[in-house]
């Protein structure tokens, strides 16, 4: 590759920052965070609220703390980068099977206090980003797999509200999935 | 975390659980049994596991003489079987790259092929073998993680349905006997939306008898139905298997002698009660006359009829010699349904007369094929309009060639409420 061309590559860049347009997210505890329009419209709400005209540079999101609001963009953020950069993919010999190329990523992202990850939940549904939305539940339903129903409950707090004599008839019902 | 997240979001994690950890959660409390016994869940459940595909193999050890079944994930073009799947940690950049490539072949045979060297499979276990060692079941088909087999090895025939993802299955009873000593059967599977319904269908040719007596299973019912084709529904099914497409089961066929041409035959399934009706697709112009297709067989490829194998030269007199010629073997697809212009060959399968067929189509377009020679070389890798030096590759992967299956699979909950065996 030549120099000349490696220069072309940069100043188109920079470019494009300085037209890029932004918006503020403001958290329901008042913090605002300034985004590239782009990177939050990787939210379907939020996209819908820019089309419509409502945006006045500003939008409020009264159901997301500011902790959550920045863990949200920061997933936003990496993944329009991705996008951007991805070429149709190779296979070579080399290549691993999965496609996707944030894997590693997104499991790391997700290593987090169970109440941050359903508050994750929460605002993906809110905010309508359907990745975000998929790995959240994804990593939930994962907890489950080779738990017992009681271990169930205990990891994620849940009451037991079967009496011993409903629970026995629930069990016994779907015996065969214990085996 | 009940308390926490609304009833929705529960669905949207209960629906990632693989299918057989879902009974499981009935227990955990009463909020999730409601949610999970919704009529809607199953209905959710599935929908959310077709974005979540898999390959469904089958092939018979030689040497144990079973029949064992791996499911295999399907969210790369590559998969199944991806090419050169044991190269995978090479070293590019190693000198000594084409000896080790060698040696390294010989190792992954060595240690029984893909299914010993990779772990990209779920083994599932068969709730049935079939009634003589060292034969396997005819795989009717797979809708909606349902599989339906038939063991047809004896007097009376065996079926059953399977659903691996819930290991939930059940033998089907037997429908009425006809009087059949000398005569073929074929079957359908397939899900009739309308209804809710899951079908077998199984035409029965009596003696001397070119429209088949009909039995359908419906599940809703647990029964069989018994009923005639249209008297003008005379064919010769020449297809070993069929495909579901538009709510309807196909078969290659051909229409008998006097009238002879070759066509596929539909059978809707929401066809009911005494009487069905079978309506016709053409095949592509230039395979509609004589000699029957006997050695091409139909297939669904991205939803759309497909037809590969053996297209036949004409009849060539070699005095009262009926020579099956072969001219060559091609892929066609009927690229909108029911008009003969649209049939598009795809291209020819280029190996050599030792081709027997095509066992299954990976969604990089490659195709898996099984030959016919001295030494057994199980399933093959090829590469359609290939450059390459050697158009197939070895897969490393044993078993009887005439036993490998591939169709695709997804896990639901279908069987989990049937009265049925483990």
């Amino acid at each position: 590759m030549a120099s000349s061309s490696t220069s072309v590559v940069v100043s188109n860049k920079e470019k494009e920052n300085k037209n890029t347009k932004k918006v503020t997210l403001k958290s329901s505890d008042g913090e605002s965070f300034e985004v590239d329009e782009s990177v939050a419209m990787e939210s379907q709400t939020i996209k819908h609220i820019i089309e419509d005209g409502c945006a006045n540079n500003e939008i409020p999101l009264p159901n997301v703390t500011s902790g959550i609001l920045s863990r949200v963009i920061e997933y936003c953020k990496k993944h329009k980068e991705a996008a951007g950069e991805s070429e149709p993919s190779v296979t070579s010999y080399t290549s691993n099977s999965t496609t996707n190329p944030l894997t590693e990523w997104d499991t790391e992202f997700v290593k987090v206090d169970q109440n941050t990850l359903f508050d994750l939940i929460l605002a993906a549904n809110y905010l309508d980003i359907k990745g975000l939305l998929d790995l959240t539940c994804k990593t939930v339903a994962d907890m489950m797999k080779g738990k017992t129903p009681q271990e169930i409950r205990e990891t994620f707090h849940i009451k037991n509200d079967y009496t011993p004599e409903e629970e026995a008839e629930v069990r016994k019902e779907n015996q065969w999935a214990f085996e | 975390m009940s308390d926490y997240l609304p009833a929705e979001l529960i669905v949207e994690i209960l629906i990632r659980v693989p299918a057989k950890i879902v009974p499981r959660c009935k227990c955990v409390c009463k909020r999730w049994n409601s949610l999970i016994s919704n009529p809607h869940f199953a209905t959710t459940y599935l929908a959310h596991s077709k974005q979540r595909p898999y390959h469904l193999f089958r092939r018979l050890d030689q040497e144990t003489g079973e029949e064992l079944f791996t499911l295999h994930p399907s969210d790369n073009p590559d998969n199944p079987f991806p090419r050169n799947y044991h190269l995978k940690n090479l070293n590019r950049s190693d000198p000594a790259l084409h000896i080790n490539l060698l040696r390294l072949a010989q190792e992954v045979k060595d240690k029984g092929g893909f299914f010993g060297c990779s772990s990209d499979y779920i083994k599932l276990h068969c709730p049935y073998k079939t009634r003589y060692y060292q034969y396997f079941h005819q795989i009717v088909g797979s809708v909606n993680g349902l599989i339906c087999m038939v063991d047809s090895y004896s007097i009376d025939d065996n079926y059953y349905l399977w659903n691996p993802s819930i290991n939930r299955s059940m033998q089907l009873p037997r429908p009425k006997y006809h009087d059949q000593s000398r005569s073929n059967s074929f079957f359908g599977f397939g899900y009739h939306a309308p209804t809710d319904d899951y079908k077998l269908v199984r035409l029965v040719y009596l003696n001397n008898c070119n429209s088949p007596v009909v039995d359908i299973y419906t599940l809703n019912t647990g029964g069989w139905c018994s009923a005639k084709a249209q008297p003008s529904a005379q064919y010769i099914i020449d297809s070993f298997g069929s495909v579901v497409v538009n709510g309807a089961i196909h078969w290659l066929a051909h229409t008998p002698e006097d009238a002879h041409h070759n066509l596929i035959v539909s059978f809707d399934l929401g066809n009911e009660g005494n009487e069905v009706v079978f309506h016709e697709v053409p095949v592509p112009k230039i395979l509609e006359g004589a000699p029957p297709l006997s050695m091409m067989n139909i297939a669904v490829l991205n939803g759309l009829l497909t037809l590969h194998g053996g297209q036949p030269e004409k009849y060539v007199d070699r005095g009262g010699r009926d020579d099956r010629l072969v001219k060559e073997h091609a892929v066609w697809v009927m690229k909108e349904y029911n008009v003969v212009k649209s049939w598009t060959k795809l291209y020819v399968i280029d190996v050599g007369e030792n081709f027997v067929r095509v066992v299954g189509f990976k969604k990089n377009g490659e195709l898996l094929i099984t030959m016919d020679d001295d030494k057994d070389k199980g399933l093959l890798l090829y590469a359609p309009n290939s450059r390459r030096g050697r158009p197939y590759t070895d897969l490393y992967i044993s078993g009887l060639s005439r036993s490998f299956y591939l169709d695709n699979y997804v896990e639901s909950l279908v069987l989990w409420k049937k009265n049925t065996e483990k």
